[in-house]
């Protein structure tokens, strides 16, 4: 059963979502082109979501046709060259409203977003994924009870205040935690960064128990990757990670193809497990890149699926 | 016809000639290690494997398998024994099972601080890895992890404070254990993989770890406090089983000597780096680091040799070198002015 799909919501956020899976990934050198392609997707996605929000009401059937445009398009390049006019938008009508919590948020998924896609130069990714961490933690500090300096406090503390978030939450705790994941990849050669990938996997796995389908379950595909970060003799959870990766497929309904593209990557490649691998990305490859909402990220997954195919008898 | 059937005998002697001699001069060496794709460890391997290749003419490849596939210490010993391996990076505790002198540097509280190590290291290193050679592994130099320091959910400094909390030691190393028998702490024995659920469920409340592994494996979010004490010096080398090293010629063999000693001393340094940021981090997700009482301090380090002393009489490590080693140490003090 393929669930509807919301352009100015959930699509958003499970294409954001890949992104920041894809570049929690490893092997860097292989892995920078898919990551921007993929987040190219994802910042299309944003912006689609973004303008939606932007432009209210007197132009939201523009906004609508946009965000569809968007995401079916099979071509990430064209959508790469149209993004940064949005975030010099999005960040002059922040000059002027500094303490609006939607449109942080809004900026720091552009940000956030169009540094993984597209940014090349290591540094200025880091100050964009900084410049999208701080703007998504305002926003929390805004909108959420108690939810200021959720980087600064103590972990004992921090751990209580997700223990205490509800459903409706749900969608501010997902897009901290999934442009916070953006931020220590782009840093994960930074002890500081990766200090803090734990408060982000704690607000994921609340994001999970709150409402796993949200976003089209990519809070589950999140988790699948940070349960397979290292290997399970060193307290790795590659069984609970694949089980979110199923989780992701059943609730997308397998059309989210970057999920089996994860899924090949991160478990099967860290099990050893050569057969499931083959077979996760050969279904990529077989399967149409057009699906609702779906199209772009879609063609990135198996470019990807594509390259890990051909890395494959080098791997294993 | 004759000349045509003799030229093709003839042909046929030098392809196979030729293919016999490809196939006896590529060589294959499978390679095991416990750190995942990513890693610095993972890093470096990936590049020595690709600068062998390209400088032996493919003729040497080494095939790496990750993130503990090939299963821990003991069973990639076994694989090495039986040929199915051909080389590793393993802990000092793996590596002391065929060669028991390297864990010498691993006796608690042996050194003070990263500037004694690295003193007695350019001293002995080379006798640990000649040492090695002898149990037929070819080792390519020692790889800093980093000092273990304690860390808990609670501040502790003395040594009778620590002997009334649950301390984790792990399950595989006898270093550790003995370490902390020294201090008259009993520890709890578990694997890495369950430390955090451990943590987290009360089951132990004090850890020893470098920084980097703390917050590698996020231990360090359920601790709040860290003692300035370099309990244990932890390290790893990498080794290549004799037989397998042997299989290659001359020329090979001093690519593969280059390219991993070479490897291993970037890994040594950058543990070291990486160790000082770690440290930093974990000052700013909150942790305290807290010094000893000089009297505390004096404690710790006094029951250890005593308990290190007792460790020689029973032959943990060989009295020759470990003599050697506190020479030097006695040497670096008198002229550094640190004892």
């Amino acid at each position: 059963m393929i669930k509807q799909i919301d352009i100015h919501g959930k699509t958003t956020v499970q294409n954001k979502i890949n992104k920041a899976v894809v570049r929690v990934m490893r092997s860097p050198r292989q892995s920078v082109v898919t990551v921007c392609r993929v987040t190219a997707a994802v910042l299309m996605l944003c912006v689609a979501q973004g303008c939606a929000s932007l432009v209210g009401s007197v132009t939201q059937n523009f906004a609508n046709d946009l965000g569809t445009a968007i995401l079916e398009s099979d071509d990430p390049h064209m959508v790469r060259d149209g993004a940064p006019a949005y975030l010099i938008l999005i960040d002059s009508l922040l000059a002027g409203n500094a303490s609006n919590a939607s449109l942080l948020e809004q900026s720091a998924e552009l940000h956030s977003a169009y540094a993984g896609a597209f940014v090349a130069d290591p540094e200025r990714a880091k100050k964009l994924h900084l410049k999208a961490k701080a703007q998504v933690l305002q926003a929390a500090c805004l909108r959420l009870q108690d939810g200021c300096a959720l980087d600064q406090r103590p972990y004992q503390e921090f751990s209580a205040w997700v223990d205490a978030q509800q459903t409706e939450q749900v969608p501010l705790l997902y897009n901290v935690a999934s442009i916070w994941a953006g931020w220590i990849q782009a840093n994960s050669d930074d002890f500081m960064a990766i200090a803090e990938l734990g408060r982000v996997k704690a607000l994921m796995q609340r994001v999970v128990e709150l409402d796993g389908s949200y976003a089209n379950g990519n809070a589950h595909l999140y988790m699948g990757v940070f349960e397979t970060l290292v290997p399970p003799g060193m307290g790795g959870r590659p069984e609970k990670g694949r089980q979110h990766f199923e989780q992701a497929l059943d609730i997308s309904g397998g059309r989210n193809l970057m999920v089996k593209v994860m899924y090949a990557d991160q478990y099967a490649r860290l099990m050893f497990e050569r057969k499931l691998h083959d077979q996760l990305l050969r279904d990529v490859m077989a399967a149409d890149a057009k699906a609702p909402g779906l199209t772009l990220m879609n063609t990135v997954a198996k470019e990807r699926a594509q390259l890990l195919l051909e890395t494959a008898d080098d791997y294993f | 016809m004759i000349t045509f059937n003799r030229l093709s005998l003839i042909c046929l002697f030098v392809v196979s000639a030729l293919t016999s001699l490809t196939s006896v001069h590529a060589v294959t060496l499978k390679i095991a290690t416990l750190s995942p794709e990513g890693t610095g460890w993972m890093k470096m391997l990936r590049q020595a494997a690709t600068n062998i290749e390209q400088r032996t003419n493919g003729s040497v490849k080494l095939k790496i398998y990750p993130g503990g596939v090939m299963g821990d210490d003991k069973a990639v010993l076994r694989k090495l024994r039986v040929g199915q391996l051909h080389g590793a990076a393993l802990t000092s505790g793996g590596i002391m099972q065929p060669y028991q002198d390297i864990v010498l540097y691993n006796l608690p509280l042996t050194f003070r601080n990263a500037a004694e190590v690295d003193y007695v290291r350019a001293r002995m290193d080379s006798k640990l890895m000649a040492g090695l050679a002898q149990q037929k592994f070819v080792g390519f130099g020692v790889a800093e992890v980093g000092f273990a320091y304690p860390m808990m959910q609670q501040p502790v400094t003395s040594v009778a404070e620590f002997q009334d909390l649950r301390v984790w030691a792990p399950d595989n190393d006898p270093g550790a254990m003995k370490a902390y028998g020294s201090f008259n702490i009993t520890p709890i024995p578990l694997p890495i993989a369950d430390v955090l659920t451990g943590l987290q469920t009360g089951l132990i409340d004090t850890i020893g770890s470098p920084p980097i592994g703390a917050i590698a494996l996020q231990w360090h979010t359920q601790v709040s406090h860290a003692l300035n004490l370099p309990l244990l010096y932890v390290y790893g080398s990498f080794v290549i089983a004799e037989r397998a090293f042997n299989r290659l010629n001359e020329a090979e063999q001093q690519v593969v000597t280059e390219e991993l000693t070479a490897g291993v001393q970037a890994v040594d340094r950058e543990s070291r780096t990486d160790n000082d940021k770690a440290a930093a981090a974990l000052s700013k997700q909150g942790i305290v680091w807290l010094d000893p009482k000089s009297e505390e301090t004096a404690e710790w380090f006094d029951l250890a040799a005593q308990a290190n002393a007792k460790l020689i009489d029973e032959g943990y490590v060989s009295r020759a070198m470990y003599e050697e080693m506190m020479q030097h140490l006695s040497d670096y003090r008198a002229t550094a002015g640190s004892d």
